[in-house]
């Protein structure tokens, strides 16, 4: 049985509809990227999937858990989303503290809690900030607490809700980085983005458009369909450029294909 | 010459902590015309800091800031008589989120709010606020609307006529395209191409995309831990030896093109798309 | 803008530091009834004397408590000069008879607009107002030359002297109290205090907890927000917003641009921290445990013992002198 499954999901602010009859089962330990331009929907999907929203019709399951009000709560509690702009979702006076959110929230017992928070910002690299107050920190650092936040709750499915954007390539490589780590580890990953960079590595690609999805299956075939990204509004990397050209004069050898998506992978 | 600063340095002091220098001993100079202007670095690298001393919004701690006819220093900065506004209207800095600057109830009159700040009748600065939202390609349509209620693209858009319609001499952006979709992007360095191309208008703008910075800029500006590290070419800043020093990214194309040429075993004679492909064909041929 | 500072607390270390601040809460609470309860100036002397002996053990500077008092200077003036001149009772001390005429009034007037004028240019506007006082006292007193058209006789009675003194040092203690617990407590460690110290109030239905956490989101966004309020100041000013110019309808203007984005992104900001919160698994009024442990000493029973020992005293010498 899938981890995570929207069935028909419609959602409207007012009488413009943000989500049209969209349907998407995730399994457990996938990574799946969602991908379209802004205004597409996506931001909205994450907001009906822990509740923030209510859709109007069908049905969204976590596990075997039907999203209504009576299960929203613990829902959430098997959900951790990393939003968009780093000062939004920063809660603590410090970094422990923020940390220690959602924890306190969970009614973690202290001993189990400062654990857990050693745990979680050892893994994002920030075990040395625990002290620092979010203004003397960047923005990929924020980010990175906002992920040892979510992770410190044990959450079964964590989604990335544009959460490189307001970042620097080194802030953007770095969240990559703890995105493929997390893979690894078996963890199931939802991540919502226009950066087709960040798609590159992932197990599936979702292309959202005007609130549908408009195709998905694996990088190596949805990054290369040009109509397609046209549609949504997005653009080809540039090696898929190149193995596009070899290909349409049939000349693209599987040596050359390797190559150039090796190279997709430097960017 | 429109901007030169002449050693600029910026120290930020705040009760309790330890004073941060955010620029050091900055010296460059901008042309009033025809500029093309990226200006790069990590985040607190000091570019915003920097940006700020392009229109008199601060004073160098120490150093001077040339602005056209005005001279910026610690001391006349304080000087209520040394007249800060007309520097504004000259060197115009939209910043990077337009919710710092839309207030109007319709797109015209928040575009038309700086015009009118500079003494021009309502009429007068409806016709700037027009001529603007042209430049960055909002038709008629957009003039009744609310600037709230439009996409983060098209309110980007706004903010940044609401500077055009001073028609500035140099015209600065902080982090023009950060936090939009790729295709709107794009739109918009093309609108700043258009802009410099039909007025002449010298750019500067910031950002973090290295892509941009590629096909778009004749000359960068980077900024490495409070330093001016390099000024130049795309070009030469992308074959620098201490790009990786800097934190600074390569763009696409080079990335790709770097890891095509490990692969071939004949050098690229030239880095033109038709010319790789035709490299690799051979290649495969032979 | 960047020079505000919320809660004034400067870091340090020393015992009134290292207080649960709990305790200091509550000591304060006692200390106060004590204070009020006091009704002889020599106990109320002594007690600032006790203060002004505790400050060098707990390492804070007068300065400091100085810079505390500074801003309420003029209340404790405006009280002290209030009891002397209208508080009749006791001994009459002395008299001073001023008599107004038109040139010594504008002498008086021309010095009070001097000073007004000066001011700015020195460090010592307290001390340079007294000197324009007394001054300004001399002249009426002294200088009567020609057509006087009224006269006021100050007279200082001993009991509105003392009382005078007494209400002074009284003031004076409260405020220093009150300095010394927001130098040496964190607005964060001083928010968890008030939480559990007004815990008791749950019985009347006061959720202790929501506010604490409300007090706590501000401290934090309170500095997120004032430098947003810097940028959009300098956002407008690039648009040619000068707030030193114009008139009274532009100004209108000039203040409702900068007020717009403040709210919609103060709405924005705060809708995406709930979001964020709720994703988090926030539930208002639902039990949670803490990070922040506040840890009960043996220094705390003593400073508690001690400020219960001395309110207990000071209702004792209430009631049997």
């Amino acid at each position: 049985m899938s981890i995570l499954t929207l069935k028909d999901v419609f959602f409207s602010y007012g009488k413009t509809p943000a989500i049209q009859n969209l349907s998407l089962a995730v399994e457990a330990g996938e990574w799946v990227t969602i991908v379209g331009p802004n205004g597409s929907g996506k931001s909205t999907l994450t907001k009906l999937i822990i509740g923030l929203l209510a859709a109007k019709s069908g049905e969204i399951r976590v596990n075997d858990l039907t999203l209504s009000e009576s299960t929203v709560q613990k829902i959430r509690e098997k959900i951790g989303i990393i939003f968009q702009n780093p000062d939004n979702q920063f809660v603590g006076v410090t970094v422990k503290d923020d940390i220690a959110f959602g924890l306190e929230n969970l009614s973690v017992p202290y001993p189990e809690m400062i654990e857990r928070i050693d745990t979680y910002a050892k893994a994002v690299g920030m075990d040395e900030y625990l002290e620092k107050e979010p203004s003397q920190l960047s923005g990929g650092q924020k980010q990175r607490v906002a992920i040892a936040g979510t992770l410190a709750m044990h959450p079964d499915i964590i989604i990335f809700d544009e959460a490189t954007s307001m970042l620097d390539p080194e802030g953007r490589h770095a969240m990559m980085a703890i995105m493929e780590d997390l893979k690894r580890q078996g963890k199931t990953i939802l991540s919502i983005t226009h950066d087709l960079r960040e798609a590159l590595r992932c197990d599936r690609v979702v292309v959202m458009h005007e609130g549908t999805i408009l195709k998905s299956g694996e990088p190596s075939v949805i990054l290369r369909d040009e109509a397609l990204l046209k549609q949504a509004r997005l653009t080809l990397l540039e090696p898929f450029k190149y193995m596009n050209e070899l290909s349409s004069q049939k000349r693209l050898t599987d040596q050359w294909e390797a190559i150039l998506w090796e190279s997709a992978l430097t960017l | 010459m429109g901007i030169r600063l002449n050693a600029v340095s910026h120290v930020y002091t705040a009760i309790n902590q330890t004073p941060v220098e955010a620029i050091k001993n900055v010296s460059l100079s901008i042309h009033a015309n025809d500029e093309f202007i990226a200006l790069v670095g990590e985040t607190g690298s000091g570019k915003s800091t920097l940006a700020q001393h392009f229109n008199a919004l601060m004073a160098p701690t120490s150093g001077e800031a040339q602005l056209f006819d005005v001279s910026i220093t610690a001391e006349t900065f304080k000087d209520k008589k040394i007249k800060k506004t007309p520097i504004r209207k000259r060197i115009g800095l939209v910043f990077q989120f337009p919710e710092y600057q839309l207030f109007e109830e319709t797109v015209l009159k928040d575009v038309a709010f700086a015009p009118k700040n500079f003494g021009l009748k309502d009429a007068e600065a409806n016709e700037l606020a027009k001529h603007a939202l042209e430049l960055v390609g909002l038709d008629e349509s957009y003039y009744s609307r609310s600037p709230f209620h439009l996409s983060g693209g098209e309110k980007k858009r706004v903010s940044i006529a609401g500077i055009l319609a001073m028609e500035p001499d140099i015209l600065v952006l902080d982090e023009p395209t950060s936090g939009l979709d790729p295709q709107s992007q794009e739109t918009l360095m093309q609108v700043f191409q258009t802009i410099q191309e039909k007025t002449h208008t010298s750019i500067v703008f910031i950002t973090h995309d290295m892509n941009w910075v590629e096909s778009y800029a004749k000359r960068v500006l980077v900024m490495h831990q409070g330093e001016l590290v390099f000024d130049g070419t795309p070009g030469d800043l992308f074959n620098h030896p201490e790009l990786k020093t800097w934190k600074m990214d390569e763009p696409d194309r080079i990335k790709v093109l770097n890891e095509i040429k490990t692969h071939l075993k004949t050098p690229l004679k030239s880095l033109d798309f038709n010319a790789v492909i035709q490299a690799i064909k051979t290649e495969e041929t032979s | 803008m960047k020079n505000i500072v919320i809660g004034r607390y400067i870091p340090g270390d020393s015992f009134l530091y290292r207080m649960d601040p709990r305790v200091k809460l509550i000591a304060l609470f006692l200390l106060f009834v004590a204070v009020f309860v006091i009704d002889e100036l020599w106990v109320m002397g002594g007690a600032l004397l006790g203060i002004l002996i505790l400050l060098p053990l707990g390492k804070i500077s007068l300065k400091k408590v100085y810079f505390g008092l500074r801003p309420l200077l003029f209340l404790l003036i405006f009280t002290f000069v209030f009891q002397i001149l209208f508080n009749t009772q006791g001994r009459l001390l002395t008299t001073l008879r001023l008599e107004f005429d038109p040139l010594n009034t504008a002498i008086a007037g021309g010095l009070f607009i001097a000073w007004l004028f000066l001011k700015r240019f020195t460090k010592f506007t307290f001390l340079s107002f007294l000197g324009v006082f007394a001054a300004i006292l001399t002249v009426l007193s002294q200088l009567t030359i020609y057509l006087p058209f009224g006269t006021y006789t100050i007279a200082i009675y001993e009991e509105g002297l003392l009382f005078a003194i007494f209400i002074l040092l009284r003031l004076i203690i409260i405020v220093t109290l009150s300095t010394i617990l927001t130098i040496t407590t964190k607005p964060t460690d001083l928010n968890l205090g008030l939480e559990r110290v007004l815990k008791p109030l749950k019985v009347i239905k006061v959720n202790t907890e929501e506010i604490a956490m409300i007090i706590g989101i501000a401290l934090r966004y309170i500095p997120t927000l004032l430098d947003e309020a810097n940028k959009i100041i300098l956002a407008q000013a690039s648009r040619g917003v000068d707030f030193q110019e114009g008139k009274f309808k532009d100004k209108i203007v000039q203040i409702i641009s900068l007020l717009v984005p403040m709210f919609i992104i103060s709405f924005q900001r705060s809708d995406e921290l709930a979001n964020a919160m709720e994703a988090r698994c926030f539930v208002p009024g639902k039990p949670r445990t803490r990070l922040n442990q506040l840890i009960w000493k043996p220094l705390d029973s003593v400073v508690l013992a001690v400020t219960f020992l001395f309110m207990v005293a000071s209702i004792g010498v209430r009631i049997l002198w």
